[in-house]
């Protein structure tokens, strides 16, 4: 478990299942959707792949996480939905689904114990984010963590009848590490 | 049936296998195109692929050939999201004679030409490696501009090297057309 003052980062659980779906339901985080379809999502969905998950073993090229709070209250989800470890690179991910939790520095905490997983436990050598454009706060986090612009896609997705840009961000080993 | 004055854009044959092989048996195309481990494909592997396509109703695999029905190369869609309206691509010229001839480029804007008029997408994307500068010479040909860099993206030969990515919009190609 990596552990901080505010949250824990820690192995996803079948029983955080249904607060992870119904967080993935809620508007703030649908919006924050880029290349999935605006679908639902079911608990039973979320807890079919984590049982996948848990026949795997080594060689794994997903890793998914709960964030808590200190007491325990599961409150959003981070992880790298793919990793290529033969060029060393992950796409990350990072939500807080509960509302309550949203500003207040949760999630710049995740995200700093979910860099030092990923570079000291899991020994990527880059992590990569996609993030709407017009998430000024969401690319402010990652800018400030070190994170470099390098891809925009212009009018990538569809967005509330509008086509929306996207920005790829990304964070090498040795830029974590100064 | 694709049909252009040089290359026609056909469906895949299992007979084309033999010569797939021969191709992707070859540095300058592997070098160039793949993202992951550098080992020649297999037979094996080419029929799994071919078995997969004849099932495929989501992507697009078509065999380029020239207009003795030789089979020259392949074009690909990948991750083609209906919602966006957007594709990655992929394209090879596998027969070394038929290489840096304008063949790839001309099969390129049939496929191109099918993806906006007849899929009706907006934008189509790729990445290329950036020491691959026969291939972003022929892109940029075809109306394709650069999106970003992603840095030591692709681990080849010892070192890491940068990954470009690039699109063209449906009005790009139309103006290309002109």
């Amino acid at each position: 478990m990596f552990s901080g003052n505010l949250v824990n980062i820690r192995m996803q659980t079948l029983s955080d299942m249904e607060h992870l779906a119904a967080f993935r339901n809620r508007p703030h985080i649908m919006d924050s959707f880029i290349h999935e379809m605006p679908r639902f999502t079911y608990k039973e969905q979320l807890e079919k792949k984590l049982k996948e998950r848990l026949d795997r073993r080594h060689g794994d090229t997903d890793v998914h996480l709960t964030v808590e709070t200190k007491d325990g209250k599961v409150i959003g989800a981070v992880g790298l939905d793919f990793i290529f470890w033969k060029n060393g690179f992950g796409a990350m991910y990072l939500y807080i689904g509960d509302e309550a939790y949203i500003g207040g520095g949760y999630r710049e905490e995740a995200l700093d114990l979910f860099l030092e997983f990923a570079f000291k436990e899991a020994n990527v050598r880059k992590i990569k984010i996609q993030v709407l454009a017009d998430d000024a706060i969401s690319v402010g986090i990652y800018k400030s963590k070190g994170f470099q612009v390098e891809v925009v896609y212009h009018e990538e997705v569809l967005r509330h009848g509008k086509y929306l840009d996207v920005l790829e961000l990304a964070l090498l080993k040795e830029e974590y590490e100064k | 049936m694709f049909v252009g004055e040089r290359v026609n854009l056909r469906p895949m044959k299992k007979e084309d296998i033999e010569l797939a092989v021969k191709y992707e048996a070859d540095e300058d195309v592997t070098n160039n195109y793949f993202m992951g481990m550098n080992l020649f494909p297999t037979k094996d592997m080419w029929e799994k692929w071919y078995e997969g396509i004849t099932k495929d109703d989501e992507d697009f695999s078509f065999a380029v050939e020239n207009k003795e029905g030789l089979y020259i190369g392949g074009c690909f869609t990948s991750w083609l999201n209906w919602k966006n309206r957007t594709t990655y691509i992929a394209v090879f010229i596998g027969n070394p004679d038929y290489r840096s001839k304008g063949y790839g480029t001309e099969a390129l804007r049939i496929f191109l030409g099918f993806l906006f008029n007849e899929l009706g997408l907006r934008k189509v994307k790729l990445n290329v490696f950036s020491f691959n500068k026969r291939a972003i010479r022929c892109y940029e040909k075809c109306g394709f501009t650069v999106d970003g860099i992603n840095r030591k993206e692709v681990y080849r030969n010892g070192e890491y090297h940068d990954n470009l990515a690039m699109s063209i919009t449906k009005e790009a190609f139309e103006r290309g057309n002109q």
